[in-house]
């Protein structure tokens, strides 16, 4: 027996998990050429399709947040000896051992966040004139929380599949760029169809 | 130096179904043309995608046409080529045509 409306999980991710703003008309196309008989695997494949050429046009229109948070994540490994010595030496003067060294990660991780948002923000007002004040303070404490969040579950994640210690390029790659990258990516807007066309 | 806007492959050939369709010219219709003609599958969101960008680059304009109960309450996007798109139609014309009128020569070379 033929179905009457189209996988009800599949309309979901096309409403709700495809990347863009204007989606609108492909809902329609698609559910129009699904009640003229194309199959629900043909329908899954055309939302699969979507939230993939979604992902992949959201990423090129914003890949001056994924170059910088990619550049300054690697830039953050080379300096971040030297801000983590010095921010638990801080820490130990505030909370006495054993935790100086925890409040020394987060005091130099959310540190060079915020260095890399402002550095960001700047570039966004200055060359692409087009910085969102709002969305760019919000930057300020979602890069911490994701790096938390991250953090503990990459901690949690490393024992059962038996990854033992967490090495400082595995934190980088799974923590701390994830972080940096969702955090500037809310506050950076789309280019206009002006700056496409200049 | 003059600007030329040359397209692409695919979307030399999602202008020319546009094009081709007139008034009809949305997002179904037009991935139809390109399997028919294109002999490949061809997603109807690649065609998306592509009227989007073409229409960012001012050679396609779009208008949001009637929303009926059979698409779910949503509107459709009908497409047409700007004059623009046709000068860029002509000129990705001109080159490719230019280019295969020297190709035997070139075949005769190696031979």
């Amino acid at each position: 027996m033929r179905r009457i409306g189209p996988p009800l999980i599949t309309t979901w991710i096309l409403e709700h998990l495809v990347p863009g703003n204007r989606n609108d008309a492909l809902y329609g196309d698609l559910q129009e050429e699904f009640r003229n008989g194309r199959t629900s695997s043909w329908y899954r494949r055309q939302v699969l399709a979507a939230f993939v050429i979604g992902c992949f046009v959201e990423m090129r229109s914003r890949s001056l947040a994924l170059v910088f948070a990619a550049v300054w994540t690697m830039s953050t490994r080379a300096w971040c000896f030297f801000a983590l010595w010095s921010a638990t030496r801080c820490a130990e003067l505030i909370v006495p051992w054993p935790y100086s060294p925890i409040l020394g990660r987060v005091i130099s991780v959310v540190l060079s966040l915020w260095a890399a948002l402002t550095l960001f923000g700047i570039i966004e007002y200055f060359v692409r004139h087009n910085l969102r004040v709002g969305k760019f303070w919000r930057g300020f404490w979602i890069g911490p929380v994701a790096f938390i969040l991250l953090t503990v579950v990459v901690k949690v994640l490393s024992r059962p599949l038996g990854l033992g210690a967490v090495s400082l390029g595995e934190f980088s790659f799974f923590s701390y760029f994830p972080s940096l990258l969702g955090a500037t990516w809310g506050f950076m807007s789309k280019p206009t169809q002006q700056q496409i066309q200049s | 130096m003059v600007k030329r806007d040359y397209l692409g492959e695919f979307e030399l050939m999602v202008m020319l179904a546009v094009a081709l369709l007139g008034d009809e010219a949305y997002g179904v219709p037009v991935s139809r043309e390109l399997e028919k003609h294109g002999k490949r599958d061809v997603s109807v969101s690649s065609v998306y995608a592509t009227l989007d960008r073409l229409e960012s680059k001012g050679l396609i304009a779009s208008r949001l046409g009637e929303a009926t109960a059979e698409r779910g309450g949503r509107a459709k996007r009908y497409f047409q080529v700007t004059k623009e798109g046709l000068r860029a139609i002509r000129q990705t014309r001109e080159v490719l045509t230019t280019l295969w009128r020297r190709l035997p020569e070139l075949e005769g070379e190696r031979a």
